[in-house]
């Protein structure tokens, strides 16, 4: 599923935050707090949580930096999680066959995105983590 | 007692009634299992569980440092047990122990999971996300779609802030409010005996994808539809709402609710393949 890059968002808020039980909290109300910015139906936000949520259940507990930049370009909502090392998550994201298997995976993730985003791709970032850009249009 | 004996008591006192003056207590944890499965026998099921609650206690230690305290650990923990007691099969060739210990864990995590940050919650917060619920579904039928977060501020008279974090807070309550509010029951079963045909195909795919038709198995009917008309017939939140029945936030906590459940099960799969693997058996 190809990202297309937008131009000039509205609003960027960057979230550095470490690994551990009150990440994910924070993260859905920073999104939360956005999507009131940018008219996101619930549902819609919801969908963008459960994609986060998902993402992030594949990953270590502990240890390291996540990042999550929001921003809300015209009529949609961006977020891309960074600071992701499951390298059998980014295999799945980027595989060209829709139906290869997720080896690693506690849950078909790629299956999972497909359904809940309106686009997805997976950012490279400093070689040794990666980031998932995820895009909900607000209709 | 040679082991051919052995074998010829151990099926003896694992099945049917237990000779004269032998107890649950007396019998090993094989015969337990064997007369658990056999014969669904209560007594051994609680035998199992209470030999193996000193196992719940030291898994829900390891946890004490997390601001819980820990006989609310071991609650959880030992729902877990229960969980795999009922559902160890015997001809897996792993111990009980193995196949309970990720159970058990994955209990206590899904608990601080969903504790999350907002242990303890202002009761104004409770109280406005009891009214969102309901403001949710009004303003759904009549807007023909899911509110805005605006829109909800404004029909609740509270800030945006305040709606924010009332969402925020309800997730804390999701696993006692999972099984309340929804439709009528006997419309449910219709909608599904409507879907057998579609479910089965569901579960091929599933398959195919690898999200483990077992694991959907252990799933109830409705958490089953409401994830084939998701995920495969791409309905949106607001639109398996409406056509169950059921509030589109019901919808969301059953979603995660089955996301949750399949994901433990995976764990627990991976676990024993895991300890299968280390026993040179793969």
């Amino acid at each position: 599923m190809a990202v297309t890059r937008l131009s000039a968002p509205h609003d960027i808020v960057t979230l550095h935050i470490a690994r551990g039980g009150s990440a994910l909290p924070v993260m859905r109300v920073l999104m939360g707090g956005m999507a009131s910015r940018n008219d996101l139906p619930l549902d819609r936000l919801d969908d963008l949580h459960l994609a986060v949520e998902t993402l992030l259940a594949e990953e270590p507990e502990s240890g390291g930096e996540l990042t999550l930049e929001l921003s809300t370009p015209a009529g949609g909502f961006r977020v891309l999680l960074g600071g992701l090392v499951n390298q059998s998550v980014k295999a799945a994201l980027v595989a060209d066959d829709l139906f290869k298997p997720c080896p690693g995976c506690l849950l078909d993730v790629r299956l999972i995105l497909d359904s809940l985003l309106d686009s997805h791709g997976v950012v490279d970032m400093d070689g040794v983590s990666f980031g998932v850009e995820m895009e909900k249009r607000a209709s | 007692m040679s082991a051919l004996e052995s074998d010829r008591v151990e099926g003896q006192r694992g099945a049917g009634p237990l000779p004269y003056g032998e107890r649950v207590e007396d019998l090993s944890e094989r015969e337990l299992l064997l007369r658990l499965r056999e014969q669904q026998d209560g007594a051994a099921r609680e035998e199992l569980i209470k030999r193996y609650l000193p196992l719940v206690k030291s898994l829900a230690r390891r946890f004490a440092s997390r601001g819980q305290p820990v006989e609310d650990l071991v609650q959880v923990g030992s729902i877990g047990l229960i969980k795999a007691v009922d559902r160890f099969d015997l001809d897996r060739g792993v111990e009980l122990s193995t196949y309970a210990t990720p159970t058990i864990m994955g209990e206590i995590k899904r608990y601080f999971r969903d504790k999350g940050w907002a242990v303890k919650v202002p009761r104004a917060l409770q109280d406005l996300n009891v009214r969102l619920n309901r403001v949710v579904e009004q303003l759904t039928v009549e807007l023909r779609r899911s509110p805005t977060i605006a829109e909800l501020a404004a029909a609740t008279e509270v800030s945006e802030e305040e709606v924010v974090e009332a969402l925020e807070s309800g997730r804390a309550y999701s696993s006692v409010s999972i099984f309340s509010g929804g439709g009528g029951e006997e419309d449910e079963s219709l909608e599904l005996l409507d879907y057998l045909g579609t479910e089965e195909e569901a579960y091929e795919i599933f398959e195919q994808r690898r999200v483990l038709a077992p694991a959907m198995a252990r799933l109830d009917p409705r958490e089953r539809l409401i994830l084939h008309l998701r995920f495969f017939e791409g309905m949106t939140q607001t639109q398996v709402a409406t056509r169950i029945g059921i509030s589109q936030m019901h919808v969301s906590r059953l979603i995660r609710k089955s996301i949750d459940n399949l994901r433990q099960y995976m764990a627990e799969e991976e676990a024993l393949a895991e300890a299968a693997r280390g026993r040179g058996e793969v």
